[in-house]
């Protein structure tokens, strides 16, 4: 079977420093710094740097596979989830992906507080990607898991934030994608519902998807992942067995954080 | 699995890379936006879609005792309400789904980071939701139109075959106002400057429109200056096709409605390439 995910090279980098982010003011600013320093008139610390988020990654998953992305703030799990859910272009290198992806990077998008239970679960289901037919068919499935039956026709700016995390929480367990990526998702809710969640991610995972998961709560990633792929400073360091991977995380970040105290 | 959904992502597309699949794709996801544009809308309002008919009900009011009344501008042999109201409905609808559209990228920055969808359905489904509060207020203005072709002995206007123009004009002006929002909603994404400008320029292009008066009240020597402007073809025609007026020169109207295609067409190209990488500087 092929890979579902095949990562060649990517790399992304941002811009630092003076660039004119903003305002048309800015970007004059810094045409004319530019100017000044063609000519040599001002000396070029304030040209701009850029800073490389991720750098020369390469990797490739396939179905059935759960991978933890394990890093430090910054390291740029958050980039690469983004890249590979078309968020933002990367700046050089590519990414393949075969089948339908769903990126589910927070829970809840384009909610609206006005709207029903009912009628926020076909939008967000929509922005997810799902269509009508699959949204109606999986309909009761969703309900039932969020256990908001009896509050499924009220608008969800009178739900709870339990209710309303677990309703968002529903609609994303239920995508019919082949790639799920999750970022920090599992974490909602109480700790019944967590359990629930993870759950349903195992089962997808046996179900044959590729998902890569990203959080910080070692115990959980260790639960759901059996690969991980190491972050530090945009490189990727280490790609093998969940818990290789988490240890050699844990020793750098104490290392880390002994320098830094 | 299916190899149909094979994609493949990477750096610089070009300028006329559109993700066509995806629009087919999340087609259910545009009727949900426009949906939810609307009812969010008027949820917990008193008065819901009046709002709608009221607000250029009363801009029709206003004009009708200031320019009328007071000011005796005389408006084609036309009724002084129908005259104002038709010119505001074209109007307003302009400046409002151009506004909206403008900031469409802006307002919803934290959505655009968190989920992927065509960004385009941003201002398209603000498009289709002003369009049907255009619906809306057409109503009154048929009633308006219908009560003074019916009511008054001789009708002071004509009805024409031309009434089945109207779609067209209504077309071109979709054209013009999607095409100048996503060049703004562009531009604002970088540089917040023409958020500011956008207000001022509507005022401007407002005063420079043939809403409050007539085409032959403008002196000849001026009259390019408002026909320049690619709305006055739409206002004039919406007016000729409706009262029997002057109709509006042929030369006038193509370049017009070019003018309107090569704006849409440039503006949503600059809008896609705009958003591409939108979440990395807002």
């Amino acid at each position: 079977m092929k890979s579902l995910i095949e990562v060649k090279n990517l790399s992304k980098s941002y811009r630092l420093g003076q660039r004119g982010f903003g305002s048309l003011r800015d970007s004059f600013h810094f045409w004319w710094k530019e100017t000044l320093r063609k000519k040599s008139l001002v000396k070029s610390d304030e040209v701009d740097r850029s800073f490389w988020a991720l750098r020369n990654i390469s990797f490739k998953v396939e179905p059935g596979q759960a991978v933890g992305i394990l890093g430090a703030n910054g390291a740029g799990k958050s980039t690469l989830l983004k890249i590979l859910a078309s968020l933002t272009d990367p700046t050089e290198g590519e990414a393949l992906l075969r089948g339908r992806l769903a990126s589910i990077l927070e829970v809840g998008s384009g909610f609206h507080p006005d709207l029903t239970g009912r009628e926020n679960i076909y939008l967000n289901g929509a922005f997810l990607g799902m269509k009508r037919k699959e949204v109606t068919s999986y309909f009761d499935a969703i309900v039932q898991f969020s256990g908001n039956e009896p509050f499924i026709d009220t608008p969800v700016k009178h739900y709870s934030k339990g209710m309303y995390t677990r309703l968002a929480f529903s609609v994303a367990a239920h995508l019919s994608a082949d790639i799920l990526l999750l970022d920090e998702v599992l974490e909602l809710g109480d700790v019944v519902f967590q359990k629930r969640a993870i759950d349903k991610m195992i089962e997808r995972k046996k179900e044959g998807k590729a998902i890569l998961f990203v959080s910080h709560d070692s115990e959980r990633v260790q639960t759901l992942c059996d690969r991980s792929l190491n972050l530090e400073a945009g490189r990727l360091v280490f790609d093998g067995n969940m818990k290789e991977g988490m240890e050699r995380y844990l020793t750098t970040a104490e290392s880390s954080s002994m320098l830094n105290t | 699995m299916s190899e149909t959904f094979t994609k493949i992502i990477k750096a610089d597309k070009g300028w006329l890379s559109f993700d066509l699949k995806a629009l087919i794709h999340y087609r259910d996801l545009l009727f949900l936006m426009v949906r939810r544009e609307f009812v969010a809308k008027y949820k917990q309002t008193l008065l819901g879609p009046v709002w709608v008919v009221l607000q250029p009900s009363l801009m029709a009011l206003t004009f009708v005792f200031l320019f009328s009344k007071t000011m005796k501008v005389p408006t084609d042999g036309v009724p002084p309400v129908l005259f104002y109201f038709s010119g505001i409905l074209i109007w307003n609808f302009l400046s409002s789904a151009l506004g909206a559209i403008s900031v469409s990228m802006l307002h919803h920055a934290e959505l655009c980071k968190k989920v992927y969808f065509p960004r385009i359905f941003l201002p398209i489904s603000l498009l289709c939701s002003h369009f049907f509060s255009l619906l809306i207020q057409s109503s009154v203005l048929l009633a308006l139109y219908l009560f003074f072709y019916f009511s008054v002995e001789r009708p002071v206007f004509k009805m024409t075959g031309e009434i089945v123009l109207i779609p067209l004009w209504l077309f071109q002006l979709g054209l013009l106002s999607l095409g100048v929002g996503t060049w703004v909603a562009g531009l604002t994404s970088k540089y917040r400057d023409f958020h500011h400008l956008t207000a001022l320029g509507l005022t401007v292009w407002m005063y420079a429109s043939p809403i409050s008066y007539s085409l032959s009240l403008v002196p000849s020597d001026w009259q390019w200056v408002v026909m320049a402007n690619p709305v006055s073809s739409i206002i004039l025609s919406f007016r000729s096709s409706l009262f029997g007026t002057t109709r509006v020169p042929f030369e006038m109207q193509m370049v017009s409605f070019l003018v309107c295609v090569s704006v849409c067409f440039s503006g949503v190209l600059f809008f896609n390439r705009a958003q591409r990488n939108f979440i990395d500087t807002v």
